[in-house]
């Protein structure tokens, strides 16, 4: 069993520790980003906590502000992980090998969990501590309070990954009878996406009705969610709640272990009985070898779930989004018009969103990773790696440029833009898209692990992928504030001119970071 | 077409392979010979530009592989020891990908394809995703992939393992028909008896260094392969 868990940590920790001690510079600065992003969502979460103490605190609900905090983590760890969840439990490669050993599937799976909870606990401390802290200096710290809040803290971790594991196991079973399990999966997580957007859209509202409606939530929060208030009555200093929700949460955890290892080997047969794709023609087009690795770059990306879902929601929601646009073009131009006259605008926020969407379209990040042992085959082939990394990126390219090409145009005729702002906006989307495939294929050669235990890791946890969204975020931000730079500078009448300048940057650093891919890239893909 | 000369493989401090040296000939088998960890794999990578040599050269009709790898690999084939091929495609779809890549015309690519599947017992299984095949059957999909192109060289290693009586047999008509047909073949084989049986020459390596090479009777002459195999690792040690 430790042995097992030590394997499990050593495959999610090692990578990071590998490159820290190779690349002591770039993880350095990966540190400090990856700070820099945790300080920002724990200030996002102090803000929220502190509007949301100070009215329960003037009345007999102190308690709803934690099992309000409780219940949003909850909603945050179980969105954040169901997926990976699924995949490090049940797609794991060693899954057969381990099942065939001498072990017990509670071991299994329990090396498997505890690896999760790791995770789990860093999303719920995320949003704990600093509402524990809002709390603390508005209140005052007693010892008690720490302990049991930090106690708390572990239990609803517990809670949250015991639930994880439940729709994880569920989600197993259910993608095992679909065909196309990737599209299904994709489909239920753009739904998860847009619930999520329109919740923290709504964000405001729904703290203000909280407030209001205090008295009800809490009544309804007793009745119908008991461990939240078993949670906020434990940090109130209630030991008899504290006493019954660890009990809760350690029973619950155990109840669901006990189950997940009783059908873990049923569950994997089931895996294997998944419908068969059925005999398809045969396929009788001859390509060029570029065009027949672009296609097979198609084929795994359009078959694996956790290929599509992690990397390659920005295509979903960019549709969402150009709809979105179409259907509220109305009441955004109304709040556009608030700000003055800002229609010269519109292209480069056209630029700038769809651009935006690029950094959830990181497809060719992971891309030379996933090859994993199959790197054999294009690298005993008569094919150069640099015709190898140009086949990924033109791959990446026609899925989403030239959906943020169409897109932009779409965008720039409903919003009324010149004919010159449409074209430009459009091709300026479509860049950042090119932009973010090159930009990933580098990174990942400057980063090419091919040993990742799942498909999920180089998907999820590679440092190409996290730099390629970080950067490409960064990066339309800057864009955009380079936009209004330069319009600033030689006026709005010139707005076009800026933005034809801007596009421009965007293709001068596209190229050069495309001649950076084919001739190093290429090369250190020969040698992997 | 084939020459390895004095091809030596380091890694770190581990010899791999030392100082190696071996021709291969139009129209031979070649049959490579050691126990697990000896350094077979190890060439066999070498020879088809996976693994770039510490020392020592590798050349394929006359093209070093370090210099003119695309030139070397369009002339030969590799099927390594376990052919994990590409999950999410279908038989008909990998060996297409293959043919691409190569340049086969169309002709060539469908006739290959079924001849080879028919003699192999794939075809039916071709149109099916190779996540749903056996170890067997895919090592039958990188057989035929790796014949799709005619290449004149093709670098084996352990090609049996895992097929079928029929199959195997039929790979080893392959395998003589494609010499007759001046290509070569150099492959790895822990099975002595179909290396005594079907190579012309063999190479017996132990630790990294070879101990006995040269045809057939010059390597075991009046003994089975097994028992020269046994007494040159006694020797050795």
């Amino acid at each position: 069993m430790r042995l097992l868990i030590k394997i499990r940590l050593k495959s999610m920790f090692g990578g990071i520790k590998k490159s820290m001690k190779s690349k002591k510079a770039g993880a350095g600065a990966l540190l400090i980003l990856a700070v820099l992003i945790c300080i920002a969502s724990v200030e996002v979460v102090l803000f929220g906590a502190c509007n949301l103490l100070a009215p329960f605190l003037e009345t007999s609900f102190a308690w709803l502000y934690f099992s309000l905090i409780g219940i949003l983590a909850f909603a945050i760890g179980i969105l954040g992980t169901v997926f990976t969840t699924q995949s490090q439990m049940y797609e794991a490669k060693d899954n057969e090998m381990l099942l065939a050993m001498p072990i017990k599937p509670f071991h299994i799976i329990f090396s498997r969990v505890l690896a999760l909870y790791i995770l789990t606990l860093g999303f719920t401390a995320c949003i704990m501590l600093p509402a524990g802290l809002v709390y603390g200096l508005k209140v005052g710290f007693s010892v008690k309070f720490v302990v049991i809040y930090l106690v708390s803290i572990f239990l609803l971790s517990m809670i949250i990954q015991t639930i994880t594991c439940l729709l994880g196991w569920l989600l197993h079973f259910v993608l095992a009878g679909f065909k196309h399990k990737a599209l299904v999966a994709t489909f239920f997580m753009t739904i998860v996406m847009v619930a999520y957007m329109f919740g923290i859209n709504q964000l405001e509202g729904l703290l203000m009705m909280l407030i209001q409606n205090g008295g009800k939530i809490a009544e309804a929060i007793q009745s119908f969610v008991w461990p939240f208030y078993a949670l906020g009555q434990a940090c109130m200093g209630d030991m008899v709640q504290f006493l019954l929700f660890t009990l809760f949460s350690v029973g619950v955890f155990a109840g669901v272990m006990f189950l997940l290892s009783k059908t873990f080997t049923k569950a994997m047969l089931a895996g294997g009985k998944t419908k068969s794709a059925g005999k398809q023609k045969r396929d009788r087009k001859i390509r060029t070898p570029e065009a027949t690795i672009c296609r097979k770059e198609s084929k795994r990306f359009f078959t694996s779930t956790t290929y599509l879902v992690n990397v390659g929601m920005g295509i979903f929601m960019m549709v969402a989004l150009v709809i979105a646009g179409i259907v509220f073009k109305s009441k955004i131009t109304a709040v556009a018009a608030l700000l003055g006259d800002v229609k010269r605008y519109y292209s480069f926020v056209i630029v700038a969103v769809m651009g935006f969407m690029a950094a959830m379209t990181t497809i060719s990040a992971p891309a030379v990773s996933l090859e994993g042992k199959h790197i054999w085959i294009l690298r005993s082939m008569p094919i150069s790696g640099a015709a190898v990394l140009k086949a990924k990126l033109r791959f990446h390219c026609m899925v989403a440029a030239s959906l943020a090409f169409i897109g932009g145009l779409i965008l720039g005729i409903v919003y009324e833009c010149s004919l010159a702002e449409i074209l430009i906006a459009a091709i300026g989307s479509a860049l950042l898209h090119v932009l973010c495939g090159v930009l990933g294929l580098v990174l990942n050669m400057c980063f090419p692990r091919l040993d990742w235990p799942t498909e999920a890791a180089p998907c999820k946890q590679s440092m190409a992928v996290f730099l390629a969204i970080i950067i490409m975020m960064f990066l339309c931000i800057g864009v955009f504030a380079l936009s209004i730079f330069g319009i600033n500078l030689v006026g709005k009448e010139f707005s076009v001119f800026v933005l034809l300048g801007v596009t421009l940057i965007i293709a001068l650093v596209t190229y050069l970071l495309y001649l950076l891919m084919v001739k190093w890239g290429g090369k250190k893909f020969e040698t992997l | 077409m084939l020459h390895i000369e004095g091809f030596t493989k380091r890694y770190g401090d581990k010899v791999a392979v030392n100082d190696l040296n071996l021709h291969i000939a139009p129209g031979e088998i070649y049959g490579f010979i050691g126990h697990n960890g000896a350094g077979k794999t190890t060439t066999l990578k070498a020879c088809c530009g996976l693994l770039k040599p510490t020392a020592g050269t590798i050349t394929i009709n006359g093209k070093s592989i370090s210099a003119d790898p695309l030139g070397c690999k369009k002339e030969m084939a590799y099927i390594p020891d376990n052919p994990d091929l590409y999950d999410f495609l279908t038989g008909y779809d990998y060996l297409n990908f293959v043919a691409d890549v190569y340049g086969v015309s169309k002709e060539d690519r469908d006739e290959r394809t079924d001849r080879y599947g028919e003699l192999l017992g794939i075809t039916d299984a071709l149109s099916l995703p190779i996540s749903e095949y056996s170890h067997g059957m895919k090592q039958k999909v990188a057989i035929i992939s790796a014949l799709i192109h005619a290449p004149k060289l093709i670098l084996m290693d352990e090609p049996f393992v895992g097929l079928d009586p029929s199959a195997s047999h039929q790979l080893k008509q392959l395998m003589a028909k494609h010499c007759e047909e001046g290509g070569a073949i150099f492959f790895s084989t822990h099975v002595l008896e179909v290396a005594e049986k079907l190579c012309h020459k063999v190479a017996i390596i132990k630790g990294g260094n070879l101990v006995a090479s040269g045809t057939m009777e010059e390597v075991k002459g009046d003994s089975s392969l097994e028992n020269v195999f046994l007494e040159l690792e006694d020797k050795a040690e």
